[in-house]
């Protein structure tokens, strides 16, 4: 009797498992799963290109995967290769695509999009040698953007600061107009404690965050260029104090503090140009980042790719997805949204959108041949979480020397790179 | 005699101050969600007393509504919730009351592996689960969700009825044995009516923990139709400025079910813990 009953509740499991709402399963014919990471602006826009893509494709659904937090996300790829079921595409940023070429689970996406008829000529380059990585383009860059200073205007008018010329500010006058903001409970300037923040201020001065950036042993903080990176930036939140507490940035992050007029500049990427587009009454520009004195202007790049998953027998399918999200349409869809720096030139007219924030919106666009990517390895994300833990006590922890974070970084690197080369 | 009532006395008025420190340490925050919840978004909890004075909208639960879609991650999670806890409090009962009634020598393999499956990781499942779950085709449905069910979700829900069942006279047992009842029959007619408490704490539990799962639904449903809560709420969680009212209020409808589920079960989860005449 026991069994009999056991066995009519398998069989009732079943049947509803057939059942379930309406909509069609990843696992139906024409249908390509995209796994993707990002905020909601950012799924949004996914969605968009993905549908325009359904459009221009009678018959093919794409299922837009989105997992919002970025190490779910790679948890869940790796889970999927691992039982042999990954998403036939996904999106990653390019600091973390390596891992997947190393275990063999990208098909090399260079010869595949050329199939699918997707011309590179004039795309961004900087993202192209990102995603390149074994003399193949691996995944198919699809936004470039970069760090850049956001600046409250309203604050800086109050203040009495002008806009920095077409030359840019040095550490020093991007320093002079953070103290001049800095009034009660207006921070001068929002720097998170991470390396790609941090990265730009080395270069900046000739130095280097890594000692070979193709394989890369350990950080290269504890040198004359990287010990004055890293003196000025504690300068600025120690000695000066314009930039918010660590208490402060844990009661409300940086971006919500720049929303709310409480911080007249930020350094970011283009991500929070759609959230700052919403609050009504906050007018912004950005700027390129301060040039050490003396040195050359330079910048972080972020980029993301669509990679194509090896094994799946969907693989020029995939590919053609992707070289939509790099081509015309795809490209045009996403830089309407506000939300991505576009790849392809022909995108160039849809992203400036005249009369949309920020000002000066072009930067993004030309600062891109200044900007640098970080180390693409695999190993490189434990490097990024190791340097966030060294840069926050470099900041905020009393007594903590300049000297001693350069130095504990570059030792505190060395292990999860190796680690990853094993 | 006098001494200890003086002592009573002094301790009651210090008792009644921790109960109520207690009380208030804990309904402060769900007070605060709640209060979160029906503030318009864009502001800030940051922004102090005029944050409080705020009058009392439902614009951020439509605005949630409208970016998670609600009524259908409400109904997702629901399906699920209502799939596995029936089918968890049944095997977990027979499992429990097999583990009660078996010999000594039977009981300590089957303890030993309930402890086993107590201990293994939850992630060391992950990858056979997606691999089951493509094989039989069940890869973005829903009521894969609710397969661990079919393992009684936990093992904690095993031993815990088994020890329930353990409680039972066994004089009971063997009575209905001697009236020619079947295992079957024995459960039904012995074992349920005596542990319906247990059986209660066992629903409520199991349904928190459907309810609130986050990684079996992102690792095995992809398609944004079939959503639960948890992964819509994942969503909100994502934007940072001055949302919070949004996710706030979807928090608060999230809470609901769950509130109903433990209200409902109150009296029998009570009744598991003191006897009838209130005592512990």
């Amino acid at each position: 009797m026991k069994r009999v009953l056991a066995v009519a509740l398998l069989v009732t499991l079943l049947v509803a498992a057939c059942g379930g709402p309406s909509g069609t399963s990843v696992e139906a014919p024409g249908t390509l799963r995209l796994q993707v990471s990002g905020e909601r602006e950012e799924a949004a826009v996914f969605e968009t290109v993905a549908r325009a893509y359904e459009a221009a494709h009678p018959g093919l659904k794409v299922v837009v995967d989105v997992v919002p937090d970025e190490e779910e996300h790679l948890a869940k790829l790796s889970t999927g290769f691992a039982a042999g079921s990954p998403a036939d595409a996904f999106v990653v940023n390019y600091r973390t695509y390596a891992q997947f070429v190393q275990r063999g689970a990208i098909e090399p996406a260079g010869p595949l999009v050329a199939g699918a008829g997707l011309d590179l000529t004039g795309h961004a380059q900087q993202p192209l040698d990102a995603f390149t990585q074994r003399g193949e383009l691996q995944c198919v860059p699809i936004n470039a953007s970069s760090m850049v200073a956001y600046i409250n205007l309203d604050l800086l008018k109050r203040a009495g600061v002008p806009l920095p010329t077409e030359e840019g500010w040095d550490w020093e006058s991007f320093r002079a107009a953070a103290i001049v903001l800095t009034n009660g409970e207006v921070k001068g300037v929002g720097i998170g404690a991470r390396l790609i923040r941090v990265a730009p201020f080395v270069w900046s001065t000739g130095g280097e965050v890594v000692d070979d950036p193709v394989a890369p042993t350990r950080t290269t903080f504890d040198t004359p260029e990287g010990r004055r990176a890293l003196s000025y930036l504690v300068g600025l939140v120690r000695d000066d104090s314009v930039v918010p507490s660590q208490a402060e940035v844990k009661a409300a992050s940086l971006e919500q503090r720049f929303a709310e007029g409480r911080l007249a500049m930020l350094l970011s990427s283009r991500r929070d140009v759609p959230r700052f587009r919403e609050v009504e009454g906050l007018q912004f520009a950005v700027v390129a980042p301060p040039r050490a004195p003396g040195g050359r202007q330079v910048t972080a790049l972020h980029t993301d790719g669509v990679c194509v998953s090896k094994g799946t027998g969907r693989e020029r399918q995939a590919a053609d997805l992707a070289a939509f999200f790099a081509d015309r349409e795809g490209q045009q869809l996403a830089a309407l949204s506000g939300r991505v720096v576009p790849v392809a030139p022909s995108a160039r007219a849809a992203f400036l959108q005249p009369g949309a924030q920020p000002l000066s919106s072009e930067v993004f666009l030309d600062q891109l041949p200044t900007a640098r990517a970080l180390p693409a390895v695999p190993g490189w994300g434990e490097v990024e979480d190791v340097a966030k833990d060294v840069l926050e006590k470099a900041f905020y922890a009393d007594g903590y020397t300049v000297e001693e974070a350069a130095r504990d970084l570059d030792a505190r690197s060395r292990a999860p790179l190796a680690e990853a080369r094993r | 005699m006098r001494r200890s009532l003086v002592w009573a006395g002094a301790a009651r008025p210090a008792r009644t101050a921790t109960a109520v420190a207690v009380v208030v340490a804990f309904a402060l925050p769900a007070a605060l969600v709640v209060v979160g919840a029906t503030r318009p978004p864009g502001t800030s909890v940051l922004s102090g007393t005029n944050w409080l004075r705020a009058p009392a909208r439902l614009d951020a639960l439509r605005i949630a509504s409208a970016q998670i879609d609600l009524p259908t991650l409400l109904r997702n999670s629901l399906l699920v919730t209502l799939l596995a806890v029936p089918v968890t409090v049944l095997l977990a009962s027979w499992a429990g009351t097999a583990l009660a009634l078996t010999g000594p020598q039977a009981r300590r393999t089957l303890v030993a592996v309930a402890v086993l499956a107590l201990v293994t990781p939850t992630s060391v499942l992950w990858v056979p689960r997606v691999v089951i779950a493509r094989r039989l085709g069940l890869a973005d449905r829903l009521p894969v969700l609710a397969a661990p069910a079919l393992m009684a979700t936990s093992a904690t829900f095993v031993i815990l009825l088994a020890l329930a069942t353990a409680r039972l006279p066994r004089s009971l047992v063997d009575a209905a044995r001697i009236e020619g009842m079947g295992p079957l029959r024995t459960w039904w007619r012995v074992v349920v009516p005596l542990t319906r408490g247990p059986l209660v704490t066992v629903a409520v539990l199991a349904f928190v923990a459907r309810w609130a799962d986050l990684v079996e639904p992102q690792l095995l449903l992809a398609s944004p139709e079939r959503r639960t809560l948890p992964l819509g709420l994942a969503v909100l969680r994502t934007d940072e400025v001055s949302q919070a009212p949004i996710a706030l209020a979807a928090a608060v409808v999230a809470t609901i079910p769950p509130v109903v589920v433990f209200a409902l079960g109150a009296r029998w989860l009570l009744g598991a813990t003191h006897d009838r005449r209130g005592r512990p």
